[in-house]
């Protein structure tokens, strides 16, 4: 009886949530926003021409993550800035392979099927800034 | 025994975010195809407001399934051309997650579509020339603060200030540039004219038990605010996107509206 209370409550106490706008949540670790990356030397588009590539190495610098990325075919290579925010939880080491996707506001790093970071080009950066309003 | 059961039912509560289909608490990581769906969408969006010639607009999301209440969009934000942080910026109130309070937030477009969205497409409403001159006055002043109540609740009543909800804010930052010169500053003021002018909210139908359930499990809904007679008869009168489109254009006949559609 007790069990069928619990279950009886919690799918009450969800459809009641449906009838609000779950979307209105914040959460902002959750936004690419915060995965920018920035490209410290040599070119993501050089080193992306086969679409993947290999991590040759990860540095911390501070709470940053600096990754070089050794293009796949050939020794061209790339280093990623990531901040701390978009470093926190990822875990990549050297030997990680990497996709790179370009889309027309940048490019996005991928492993495993999952968004590592986004390095925009003039086009992305216009589109993702996130600051909270102090009242 | 009653313990335990409450440490049961807490527990209960603690995972239904989980199960529905918006936003959660958990961090999530992105996936590819939701990345480049949400930035393709916000540049699309971008991109109508810049030919729209407007410099501040109100912009709709699709977070989750409303369908089953004949609505498409769940949450508005004003999206502002001139906006310091760089052009199209969106101001919007967001539930702080898992809480009962809200803040205000400045994000870019992309920001605003990266959120695990239902349905990848937007609506644009643009008002006419008067009021986004208001609209943007008042975006660059304190009023958009002013008109700010952090206790959050997701359904709160249209016509009270004891709690908001985020496209209530929206809305009264609306009330305030569509209105006389002077007549709007406060909240009671911005719910007063909006009840003058005739703003009719949408009417959800949630049950006592559904109720009940909801003010046990969630801190972002409450229902004490709405009158005791509706409330009873389950009537629920919130602020829905479309409660706020079909008042912009009832108010203002130089009102555009676009659908950003998904591709």
């Amino acid at each position: 009886m007790k069990r069928l209370m619990i279950a009886t409550l919690l799918s009450i106490a969800m459809s009641a949530s449906h009838a609000g706008d779950a979307s209105q949540a914040s959460n902002p670790s959750n936004a690419i926003g915060d995965m920018s990356a920035t490209v410290v030397a040599g070119s993501v588009l050089s080193v992306a021409v086969t679409g993947s590539v290999v991590v040759a190495s990860v540095k911390e610098i501070g709470d940053d993550l600096e990754i070089l990325l050794e293009g796949a075919s050939d020794a061209s290579t790339a280093t990623v800035r990531l901040s701390g925010k978009a470093a926190k939880g990822l875990s990549v080491a050297a030997g990680t392979v990497v996709q790179v996707t370009a889309v027309s506001t940048g490019h996005l790093l991928v492993a495993s099927g999952k968004v590592l970071a986004f390095i925009p080009n003039e086009a992305g950066k216009a589109l993702l800034h996130h600051s909270r309003v102090e009242g | 025994m009653k313990r335990l059961l409450i440490c049961l039912l807490f527990a209960a509560g603690c995972l239904a975010p989980r199960a529905q289909a918006g936003q959660t608490c958990e961090e999530k990581p992105v996936t590819v195809q939701d990345a480049v769906k949400a930035l393709d969408l916000a540049e699309r969006s971008f991109k109508l407001l810049d030919e729209s010639g407007a410099q501040v607009a109100l912009i709709s999301r699709a977070g989750q399934d409303l369908s089953k209440y004949g609505l498409r969009f769940s949450h508005m934000a004003i999206v502002w051309r001139d906006h310091p942080e760089g052009r199209w910026t969106v101001v919007h109130e967001l539930n702080d997650c898992g809480s009962a309070n809200s803040a205000l937030y400045n994000e870019g477009l992309g920001n605003f579509f990266l959120n695990d969205m239902y349905r990848y497409e937007a609506e644009i409403a643009i008002p006419g020339e008067a009021v986004q001159q208001r609209l943007a006055q008042q975006l660059a002043s304190r009023t958009p603060v002013r008109l700010h109540q952090k206790r959050y609740n997701m359904l709160s009543y249209a016509f009270s200030t004891q709690y908001q909800n985020s496209n209530q804010w929206v809305l009264e930052n609306y009330a305030a540039a569509a209105s006389p010169q002077g007549q709007v500053e406060t909240r009671e003021e911005a719910q007063k004219w909006l009840r003058s002018a005739r703003f009719r909210p949408i009417t959800v139908e949630v049950n006592a038990a559904t109720r009940l359930g909801a003010r046990m499990f969630r801190a972002n809904v409450a229902f004490d605010d709405h009158p005791f007679d509706r409330r009873m008869a389950g009537q629920i009168d919130t602020v829905t996107t479309s409660a706020i489109v079909r008042f912009m254009k009832d108010q203002d006949p130089a009102t555009r509206v676009f659908l950003v559609p998904a591709l």
